[in-house]
């Protein structure tokens, strides 16, 4: 799946499938809703070049964050 | 003044002047716990801010504490001094509930880092305060927190018990917690200050997490010189907590009092247009025209990537939250609530990709606000866009337009959790309703004096702080 593409209901299905996740219809429609509106959010992020930076959040120290 | 109206008053002091009167024995801890406990018990009923009372440790400790004191061993500012904590911040021995009945009855082994500090400066543990479930579910397994100011508007959260129980004058500091406001969003709504520090500044060990990257622990008290007491008492590195940070700690209080004049604040555009509360405008433009007399030179700024916050946290938020789930979200889903249920399920889908360039980008934010921080103090802006909505649900109104508070929040409040920067939230007025509005100092990391030296000279121009109509007050008269 690309960003660019929300996702539909089979999609997510499978998706939530492949991590062991089950849902009941009603569950999976809220999701198949919530995760179009977050592909379509994040694509805005993807247009952003973020240089060299590497992903540090989670191991950042005092100097990276100050 | 009658016995009722003295408790009371013990009640409502903030922790700088209740220490002033504890260390020169002119009240004792024993006094003061037991007006607290006493006005816990009336009003716990209908305002829901303990998920669990502390009764029994509170008066073993008050009675050390006043042993101590008594013997000339006075440990400083917090000692004699009420606190609670977020339940989802571990006691020993004490039930940690999380607000959730997936370990309802869950007994730690150990003390958060946290509460182990506060005890050691002689503070007294009154209980473990109301939150969503899990800090990120309104869905709560237990009554939502009542806004003193106007029991039909919501308490927020997730720090809802915090907040409610500061604000009310049923504790005199709280602990809480926040990953993308929990700690400043029910200060704003309940009339508090809440105040997170730098990232890593205070430990989360023993703090049940929610997301790795964005917690944070709060300091949630009614002034902002407590505040800086509360901090002074909890920061520092912890071997416990793998992000905590090994930055010297200044005295958080050394520049309270001074004035503000020639200070540069950078007022972030697009807070003071479209897409907020009239109210809401109107509080913080007459905050903005104080901070101007009080000498600040304040510029109109563009936060940078404030539009993305809202994509950033969810891409950061929701898949951190899985995994730290992941086995009650498959084996136990009846047990979450439903908005629980669906952050978690969004997490789990969330690509790994999306999360690497979630935190990339964050790298990008961090670089940026640095820049600008370099010609500015600090960052101001409202709270929140909007005034509190109805108590009980996610929505709430800005001029009519119905708003969900989740989209909401992020450009106001995580965009400070995203760059780990400290950020402060005190009240700044009232809405047409009676509730209070906020607004919020953020600065440069680990330059938390300079946000409270702000705050605090804005904080003595408004008369806060206040005291809320409810809960209604009654006699006061029992033994501890």
């Amino acid at each position: 799946m690309l960003p660019t593409e929300p996702p539909d209901r089979y999609t997510v299905t499978a998706m939530a499938r492949a991590q062991g996740l089950d849902f009941p219809a009603e569950r999976l429609t809220t999701l198949a809703r919530t995760f179009a509106d977050f592909v379509a959010k994040f694509d805005d992020v993807w247009q952003i070049d973020p240089g060299e930076h590497e992903p540090t959040a989670i191991t950042f120290d005092d100097e990276a964050r100050s | 003044m009658t016995t009722a109206e003295h408790e009371l008053d013990l009640c409502f002091m903030t922790i700088a002047e209740l220490s002033t009167l504890i260390r020169n024995r002119e009240v004792s801890p024993v006094e003061v716990t037991t007006a607290m406990l006493n006005r816990i018990s009336r009003h716990n009923d209908t305002m829901h801010a303990y998920i669990t009372l502390t009764g029994d440790t509170a008066k073993e400790q008050a009675r050390t504490a006043e042993h101590e004191i008594a013997t000339g061993n006075y440990r400083g500012p917090l000692h004699g001094v009420t606190i609670s904590l977020k339940d989802n911040i571990a006691t020993r021995g004490i039930r940690t509930s999380c607000a959730s009945m997936v370990a309802p009855n869950w007994v730690p082994d150990a003390d958060a880092t946290v509460y182990a500090k506060l005890r050691e400066a002689g503070a007294i543990l009154v209980g473990k305060a109301n939150l969503f479930e899990y800090a990120f579910s309104m869905n709560s397994a237990y009554p939502n927190a009542v806004n003193p100011w106007n029991p039909e508007r919501t308490s927020s959260g997730s720090s809802s018990g915090s907040g409610v129980a500061v604000a009310a004058g049923m504790v005199h500091g709280s602990i809480g917690t926040d990953t993308g406001g929990s700690g400043r969003a029910p200060a704003n709504v309940n009339g508090a200050v809440g105040f997170k520090a730098t990232y890593g500044r205070v430990s989360r060990a023993g703090v049940f997490p929610l997301s790795y990257t964005l917690d944070h622990t709060t300091m949630m008290t009614r002034s902002v010189r407590d505040s800086a007491l509360m901090l002074q008492a909890t920061a520092g590195h912890d071997p416990r907590d793998e992000n905590s940070s090994r930055v010297d700690v200044p005295d958080f209080s050394a520049r309270i009092g001074q004035d503000i004049s020639g200070m540069r604040l950078a007022l972030a555009r697009g807070y003071t247009h479209e897409g907020i509360d009239g109210d809401v405008v109107g509080v913080f433009g007459a905050a903005v025209e104080t901070l101007r007399t009080l000498g600040a030179q304040i510029d109109e700024v563009q936060l940078p990537y404030v539009q993305h916050c809202a994509a950033l946290q969810l891409a950061t938020m929701n898949p951190e939250a899985a995994e730290i789930h992941h086995d009650t979200h498959r084996n136990a889903p009846d047990k979450l609530g439903e908005t629980a249920l669906m952050r978690l399920d969004l997490g789990s889908l969330v690509p790994a990709t999306t999360y690497v360039r979630a935190q990339r980008i964050r790298k990008l934010m961090r670089d940026a606000f640095r820049d600008l921080l370099d010609r500015y103090d600090a960052i101001i802006s409202p709270a929140l866009a909007m005034r509190p909505g109805v108590a009980g649900t996610w929505t709430t109104i800005i001029d009519g337009k119905e708003v969900d508070l989740r989209s909401a929040g992020p450009e106001y409040t995580g965009i400070y959790n995203l760059t780990g920067m400290p950020a402060l939230v005190l009240p700044g007025g009232f809405s047409s309703e009676g509730t209070p509005i906020g607004i919020q100092i953020a600065g440069r990391w680990f330059d938390e004096a300079t946000v409270l030296r702000i705050a605090h000279a804005f904080e003595q121009t408004t008369g806060w702080p206040k005291r809320p109509p409810y809960p209604k007050d009654d006699s006061a008269n029992s033994q501890m």
